[in-house]
């Protein structure tokens, strides 16, 4: 065989083996990755490999991406490259269980008919353009089918948690079930009931009924039955068998969203509470002692007032008897960035959560319980006693009496986990009859599972627990966040609350799962230096407006004397003496300019990002080239001149 | 310790073919030519700084689409430069085995790559006074765009053994540089998908440099990915290989 031939045969068999290599790689280094991302963004968590681990049927994870549609937009196509990665990396993780498919949806097409049906819900980025559908089906084996109708990107650091729920749904079909104490008129019952008016329900309460399965356990509960979450809200006065009932169901089942108040106003309007009665009856706090306690948690008997987050109140002058709003520091909004930016259950909150009369929590430390405060105040507060702040004194008063020394950060809501002991070392408490707590009667108690109670009762946890805990229940009031105008509402306190008893509801897998950082990040420096310019251009526009409206009035009220009446009206200025034209002219010519500044105060303005735009561009196009390509004359021409003298 | 010759040839060789673009003009426009493209690509097309994120996503992106005209140009003169200058009979001659030659000729233009990624550092300085990036991705995307250059620059390797005219080198391997980046374009796997269907497609976009790029530059080392690369490199520096091995033979 020639040299020629056989190069040719060698080649095409090392080609040969280059494409068997690359395919079998491909499918056998599938899951063989480093995420080396400061974040780990790209890698599952340790509650969704246990989720993929558990499934015990096959699930098809179907994405619907319009590709041409959302060409136009980069941004969407990264995300879109990013989801697709997700995905994929579940189906690599699945042990073969999860299958992912992805459909590209054009207009017109079967695919689109496919996406509508299975509730995916288009974007059109602008009127008249393509729809873009980019959203995520998931079915089991028998047809169940869970859906994700838009895959947002602005929930980014949720999107893990998503698909994972999405699986485990279909895993675990059934609603959350929720076994609720609360001695406030709430029926989450009553807003499930098909047809029945929402009239008088709380937001909360019509939303904690539509989207989980709730049972409100009667005053004179003995028993807590097997359900997922156990929520109490302000639960009122327990008997020492209640709280056992409580203290075991966390040892066992570990879930519990507690709400509690050291000063509910809602309580204290049922029960008739006359603020400016002294001898008025004591505030209606709630508690859960020993339980508390025993968690190493423990809630101050008082409330906390925030001065920087204070809400504003229509109050009346003291000193001019005139009504105006003015910031009440007893009712305090907690902005969306002092909420834990990591835990699901705040994480993806955008706006505020509004306080009344809260208490605030602290916990000592315990060996094996985590505790991560999840809304905190701002550092100006100030503590005041639970019969004062009842009274709601005025904020004048509260201002006068503000201490000097800055307040502490005060926690309103915290999540604990962790193993547990009982508070109950006892045992079982010896049976008394169970308080009557007042409020509207309970509906009649749906059938329930009994709960599993063991033959010894627990001393420590059985299932390690989370416990979310918030030290107000005012802030599930409409009044805190609803617009009572258009029903809309303003702040996110109940969202808070679902998501919190939502998030307890799922598996231990689920609720361990942490938001993940979004990974676009940002140019910090330009946007600081671009809302600085921001600030300063609207404070000289604020200026300049003024100067603007002031000339403008008083050019209009020239001019109108100008225009006077009958023969001259019209003829601008025939009214007008020689030095009241001048003035017109000189207005005139003032509002120019002034106009001409405000263009010129921005431009100025931006022109620091101007600046630094052109540094970083001539650094990075065209010093490194024309620093290489002197070198390399300099280089050619020494080697040039070298050469001339050797000869 | 008395070294393999074997080896001792290569790093020769690899001195040799270093040195050549050195004290040539050649090299340093090449690369002056690449800091250019790369910033205008970045800043003018990618919008870089309009775009204002913390990360070098406008960057890499751009770097399959560079490398595959770039590198072909430092490449081509690898062999083809050779065969013209008739120095080509003196290495034929030589008693040093073959992969020595293809391998230190092959380090000699990867370095070069190198060194044009590295004076790119600026650019990443830059980023890094802007903004916080996630430097641990970018250092990342930058190995993976080194190993991505070897890829391209043995191709180039392959073409400049095959054919004796630079500028056919040169043609040949922007060509096929060309046809395994475009491979994970959506428009060629939607007409593999419409001819052949959607599973030959998938597999054909694996064969993409783009496709195993792409994971990288977010941050995320894959081992296919690599094993891509690296099997690429040997099968195009083994072409390489059997087209001198044709030659010394006759």
């Amino acid at each position: 065989m020639s040299a020629r031939r056989f190069a040719f045969f060698a080649a095409l068999a090392l080609f040969v083996m280059f494409i068997a290599a690359n395919i079998t790689a491909n499918s056998w280094f599938r899951s063989w990755r480093l995420d080396l991302t400061e974040n780990q963004l790209y890698s599952l968590s340790r509650g969704t490999q246990e989720t993929l681990n558990d499934l015990s049927e096959p699930v098809e994870l179907t994405l619907y991406y319009s590709r041409d549609a959302a060409a136009p937009s980069p941004q969407l196509g990264a995300y879109a490259a990013r989801v697709r990665e997700m995905l994929q990396t579940f189906a690599a993780r699945s042990h073969g269980r999860v299958r992912f498919v992805e459909v590209d949806v054009e207009a017109f097409s079967e695919a689109e008919d496919d996406a509508v049906e299975a509730g995916i819900e288009p974007i059109r980025p602008y009127e008249g353009a393509d729809p873009i559908y980019f959203g995520l089906i998931g079915a089991n084996a028998i047809d169940d089918q869970r859906v994700i109708p838009f895959v947002d990107p602005q929930r980014e650091g949720f999107l893990e948690y998503e698909i994972t729920r999405l699986i485990y749904e279909l895993e675990n079909p059934s609603r959350t079930r929720v076994a609720l104490i609360t001695s406030l008129p709430i029926d989450p019952a009553a807003a499930a009931r098909p047809g029945a008016p929402a009239g008088g329900q709380s937001v909360f309460a019509t939303e904690l009924g539509r989207l989980l399965d709730v049972t409100r356990l009667a005053p004179d509960f003995t028993e807590i039955p097997d359900v997922d979450v156990l929520a109490i809200i302000h639960p009122g006065a327990l008997s020492q068998a209640q709280l056992y009932a409580v203290d075991q169901f966390v040892l066992r089942k570990g879930r519990l969203f507690l709400a509690l108040d050291p000063a509910s106003m809602v309580s204290m309007q049922s029960a008739g509470f006359d603020p400016f009665n002294p001898v008025a009856p004591a505030p209606a706090s709630s508690t859960l002692e020993p339980l508390l306690g025993r968690w190493g948690v423990t809630m101050t008997p008082g409330v906390v007032l925030d001065r920087e987050g204070a809400l504003e109140v229509t109050v009346q002058d003291p000193a001019t008897g005139q009504e105006g709003p003015m910031p009440q520091p007893l009712f305090f909004s907690v902005p969306a960035a002092q909420l834990d930016r990591e835990d699901l259950m705040t994480a993806w909150l955008r706006r505020q959560i509004n306080f009344g009369l809260a208490g605030s929590l602290s916990a000592s430390e315990r060996d094996g319980v985590e505790v991560i405060p999840l809304i905190r105040t701002s550092g100006q507060t100030m503590r005041m006693s639970a019969q004062e702040a009842m009274m709601q004194p005025s904020p004048i008063d509260i201002m006068n009496r503000w201490p000097s020394a800055s307040g502490r950060i005060e926690t309103i809501a915290l999540r604990l986990s962790g193993n547990l002991e009982t508070a109950f070392p006892e045992g079982r408490p010896a049976d008394e009859p169970a308080p009557v707590i007042e409020g509207e009667a309970p509906p009649p108690a749906a059938e329930l599972p009994a709960p599993e109670e063991p033959a010894e009762p627990l001393a420590r946890s059985a299932t390690p627990a989370e416990i979310v805990i918030v030290a107000d229940t005012d802030f599930l009031e409409d009044n805190f966040y609803v617009d009572p105008r258009n029903g809309v509402t303003a702040a996110d306190n109940a969202s808070f609350a679902l998501n919190a008893i939502d998030v307890l509801g799922g598996s231990d897998a689920l609720v361990s799962l942490r938001s993940r950082a979004p990974s676009v990040r940002r140019m910090d420096m330009v946007d600081d230096m671009e809302a600085e310019a921001e600030r300063r251009i609207r404070r000289r526009q604020e200026e300049l407006q003024g100067e603007l409206a002031e000339t403008e009035a008083r050019l209009a009220a020239l001019q109108e004397r100008g225009r006077g009446s009958g023969f001259f009206s019209g003829n601008l200025g025939a009214e007008l003496t020689p030095e009241e034209n001048a003035e017109i002219e000189r207005f005139r010519a003032q509002v120019v300019e002034v106009r001409g500044e405000l263009r010129r105060t921005e431009r100025d303005l931006r022109g620091d990002i101007d600046r630094l735009e052109t540094i970083v561009v001539f650094i990075n196009i065209w010093l490194a080239p024309l620093l290489i390509a002197t070198a390399g004359l300099f280089f050619f021409w020494r080697r040039q001149r070298r050469g001339r003298v050797r000869r | 310790m008395k070294k393999r010759p074997g080896l001792a040839s290569m790093t020769a060789i690899y001195r040799r073919e270093l040195l050549a673009y050195l004290t040539t003009p050649t090299a340093y426009v090449f690369v002056a030519v690449f800091l250019f493209a790369i910033g205008l690509f970045t800043f003018q097309v990618g919008g870089f700084f309009e775009a204002r994120r913390a990360d070098l996503n406008a960057f890499f992106a751009f770097h399959p689409w560079i490398f595959m005209v770039f590198l072909p140009a430092v490449s081509m003169r690898l062999w083809a430069e050779e065969t013209r200058s008739g120095a080509v009979e003196l290495l034929m001659t030589l008693p040093a085995p073959t992969w020595s030659l293809v391998l230190g000729k092959f380090l000699a233009a990867w370095t070069i790559a190198a060194v044009a990624l590295l004076l790119t550092i600026p650019l990443w300085i830059t980023v890094n006074v802007l903004g916080s990036p996630d430097n641990a991705a970018i250092f990342t995307a930058y190995l993976a765009s080194l190993l991505m250059a070897g890829a391209y620059i043995a191709i180039g390797s392959a073409m400049s053994a095959l054919t004796p005219a630079q500028v056919v080198a040169f043609v040949l391997a922007v060509l096929i540089s060309f046809l395994l980046t475009a491979l994970g374009l959506p428009l060629v796997l939607d007409f593999f998908s419409g001819v052949v269907g959607g599973a030959v497609a998938e597999t054909v976009a694996r064969f993409s440099i783009m496709h195993h790029f792409d994971a990288a530059q977010r941050g995320v080392v894959e081992f296919r990915s690599i094993f891509y690369f690296v099997s690429l490199i040997s099968l195009c520096l083994g072409f390489t290989a059997l087209a001198v091995d044709a030659r010394r033979g006759g």
